[in-house]
């Protein structure tokens, strides 16, 4: 599973036809440093990729792969923020549970006081 | 969730951690722990010393733990020959707390089992239950996942002998782990009849500097320490300063809880005035 930060390091490897600054990358987006080294050895053993130092290029066998793979990088999202906290979700009803007031906050003198 | 940096890096902070990474996986999510070691370093030398320190953790899968326990268990069956008639195989824990080494001996079951004969009977969690279990004549095996000082397994190899003696049970002592400190054999091996580790660790700074290197660097690491709160949960960091009894070790299993045997440096809470740190490997 690709995470954001993979996502982001593809988009901008995949988009330039030259280097890319990785230190510019990480200014502009955050994306961790060990995140980029994590995706980058993983193409690097499979010549998707080249790095001389703080800079890395996609080869054409990389930007092949990136086509090839390009809806399981980018389209598989696993939304963590989707789910929240267990703490943070309701009891789920039954669709035929009836809707019951709680009784002691009805003012049931209404009627008779204005009346 | 990933987490991201927290803020931007200095580029120099920025290449060091991306190097490092590079270099060692198990770093992949560990970009804003490291650089805030790096951004303790003042001094070319503290630096120095932090990456190559951080470069000779010895860093375990569990998929590693497993392969370590497998030779601990060949060990036992091929190279010592213990029958499972005559060993037991026994956890040093004599506390209520949780301790890693009875989940340790639960776990070396399963590789055992591999093997034929081995029943319930020969793996016993608790130290004082070993007195009672053993037999004279009898093979008794501590296992454990790691030795640091060496002074625990000592001392309770130690109160083992006179414990079986005071019983009249005559046992030889083994101990079989998957990672110690090659500093710890000193105390142990004139303790037990055998004394096997899986992987032998170095002291991360003595064992590689000497003369006026080691110089520098231990006093790199005196000032690094003197960044870290002096008190923090019940414990003084002199106690701890270098590792427990000065330790020096750099080991971190996947999952795991670190050994007090590291460097403060990547477990210690708190930082001088109280602020909490992200640390490289965080321990209860």
């Amino acid at each position: 599973m690709y995470n954001s930060q993979h996502r982001i390091v593809l988009r901008a490897l995949f988009s330039e036809r030259d280097w890319v600054d990785l230190y510019r990358l990480h200014k502009e987006t955050l994306v961790a440093p060990g995140q980029i080294a994590g995706l980058l050895s993983f193409m690097l053993e499979r010549k998707y990729c080249l790095v001389d130092g703080l800079r890395a290029q996609i080869t054409s066998s990389g930007r092949n792969w990136v086509l090839q793979n390009r809806k399981q990088i980018f389209c598989k999202v696993h939304a963590e923020w989707r789910e929240g906290s267990k703490s943070e979700r309701p009891s789920i009803l039954m669709p035929s549970s009836p809707y019951l007031p709680n009784l002691a906050y009805l003012d049931r003198d209404f009627f008779v006081r204005k009346a | 969730m990933v987490e991201r940096s927290t803020e931007v890096m200095s580029m120099s902070n920025f290449a060091d951690v991306f190097r490092l990474a590079m270099r060692n996986q198990w770093l992949e999510n560990k970009s804003n722990a490291v650089e805030e070691i790096l951004s303790l370093c003042v001094t070319p030398e503290q630096k120095t010393l932090v990456t190559k320190l951080i470069e000779r953790f010895h860093y375990a899968t569990p998929n590693d733990q497993l392969e370590y326990r497998r030779s601990v268990a060949l060990h036992i069956v091929e190279t010592l020959k213990i029958a499972p008639s005559n060993a037991i195989i026994i956890a040093l824990n004599d506390r209520e707390l949780a301790d890693s080494s009875s989940s340790y001996v639960q776990q070396m079951k399963g590789v055992l089992a591999e093997y034929d004969g081995w029943k319930s009977g020969n793996f016993v969690d608790k130290l004082r239950s070993a007195v009672s279990a053993a037999e004279d004549g009898k093979f008794i095996i501590i296992v454990d996942d790691f030795a640091g000082s060496g002074d625990t397994i000592a001392k309770k190899s130690m109160w083992l002998r006179q414990e079986l003696k005071a019983c009249g049970k005559d046992c030889n002592i083994f101990v079989a782990v998957a990672s110690a400190m090659v500093s710890s054999k000193d105390k142990i091996v004139p303790l037990v009849k055998d004394y096997y580790a899986v992987n032998w660790l170095r002291r991360g700074l003595t064992d590689f500097y000497d003369g006026d290197d080691a110089v520098s660097m231990s006093l790199a690491m005196e000032q690094l320490e003197e960044n870290l709160r002096k008190r923090s949960n019940g414990k003084s960091i002199k106690d701890y300063s270098f590792g427990w009894k000065r330790s020096e070790a750099t080991y971190f299993l996947e999952g795991d809880n670190p050994p007090n045997n590291n460097f403060p440096i990547f477990w210690w809470p708190e930082l001088k005035g109280g602020a909490k740190r992200n640390r490289l490997t965080p321990r209860i």
